[in-house]
């Protein structure tokens, strides 16, 4: 895969993360 | 919810293990993610009050405990503009002023028709007088315009200081459990214990309980290193109250259905009584952008003025997550009545002595 696609998939699942962890950033029972 | 943990992520994001904590990790470190409970402040005097009420025997003792603390109970949010009319203070002068005091949540120094922001959340409107009145005292030596406005609505949500959780009247494993979660949110149960002299067991089952209440809505984050610099304030100042209803509630649904990206941008909304309109936190990644965004804004919001006042320098507290998914705010649930936008399943509230 071409390296500036990689670094457009990354950014797109960096910023799904972020979102997933705003909703709910805590792991239960730690 | 099960909530994130590395395996919940990379079972969300379809990724292998190793790989999503390299990233979780990437993201942290990138944005300088600090979790912090979101509580509803809304809802604390709910709190308060099964708290004194809880144990009274009898109906006098009851009258005089509750009487005398009533007044006192739950929080009241604000925000004040201030601007100093000739020589504005410094940092370190601003700093000194504020301190040993619980109420201001966050400050932070604008550029333009205002010189200081601060989001105040006080236990009555006397605690919130006390402290304005102080404040200029301790700045005596300048001339300064104070407007301060109660908060209705909000938005999204600034953090508070675990000086503020201290003064709540909650259980202690209540507020150790708050106070731990805001020093890390994704800290260890048992570290929070150890640290505020508390039984894991107990602060596991306080935050169940919290949870299920409502009173701590969910972990979330703020930016410690946000992507951007470029904070300022829209305010909107309505001059026609009918028009503006009107567009309000369009410029929400065109917000969450056509420019979902954009709302990504809104750090913080507030609705203020005075000026009767709405207040809105950005943080934006071009100074070009705002001119957009206002320009939007323009288009659909009828019967108000709006104008853009720059944030130039976070002097206490920080600024929400710029990561807010509006689903989980007040005015998704009025258009989800409105039947403007799709309906999402939602927990019930449970409050429990």
């Amino acid at each position: 895969m071409p390296k500036i696609i990689e670094k457009e998939k990354k950014a797109i699942i960096k910023n799904e993360m972020l979102r997933f962890l705003s909703i709910d950033g805590r792991s239960k029972h730690r | 919810m099960e909530g994130a943990s590395i395996d919940s992520i990379s079972k969300h994001l379809k990724m292998p293990k190793a790989t999503t904590y390299s990233i979780f990790n990437e993201v942290v470190k990138e944005y300088g993610l600090h979790f912090v409970p979101e509580i509803d402040l809304e809802d604390i005097w709910k709190h308060e009050f099964i708290r004194i009420s809880k144990h009274k025997s009898t109906k006098r003792e009851m009258r005089e405990e509750a009487l005398a603390k009533i007044p006192e109970l739950g929080v009241e949010e604000y925000i004040t503009f201030i601007k100093f009319n000739k020589e504005v203070p410094n940092d370190e002068e601003i700093l000194r002023a504020l301190s040993n005091f619980t109420v201001p949540q966050f400050v932070a120094k604008l550029h333009g028709e205002e010189d200081l922001v601060i989001y105040e959340v006080a236990k009555s409107f006397y605690n919130l007088n006390k402290f304005l009145i102080n404040f200029s005292k301790n700045l005596k030596d300048y001339n300064m315009l104070v407007n301060t406005s109660r908060i209705v609505t909000t938005f999204g949500f600034l953090p508070i200081r675990n000086e503020l959780i201290d003064e709540l009247m909650l259980s202690g494993s209540a507020k150790a459990l708050l106070e731990g979660l805001n020093i890390d949110g994704r800290g260890e149960i048992k570290e929070i214990a150890k640290r505020f002299y508390q039984k894991p067991e107990l602060l596991l089952y306080t935050m169940e309980r919290l949870k299920e209440s409502g009173l701590l809505k969910r972990i979330t984050y703020f930016e410690a290193q946000p992507k951007s610099n470029i904070n300022g304030i829209i305010k909107i100042a309505i001059t026609n109250e009918s028009d503006f209803l009107d567009s309000r509630n369009k410029w929400f649904a065109e917000l969450i259905k056509i420019r979902p990206e954009e709302h990504l941008k809104y750090v913080y909304i507030c609705d203020i009584l005075n000026p009767s309109g709405i207040l809105v936190f950005v943080n934006l990644s071009s100074n070009e952008e705002i001119d957009n965004l206002l320009n939007n804004m323009r288009k659909v919001i009828k019967g108000a003025e709006i104008s853009y006042i720059t944030m130039t320098k976070t002097l206490l507290g920080n600024l929400g997550i710029r990561n807010f998914d509006m689903r989980y705010s007040n005015q998704y649930k009025h258009l989800e009545l409105e039947g403007l936008v799709p309906k999402v399943q939602r927990k019930e509230k449970k409050i429990r002595a």
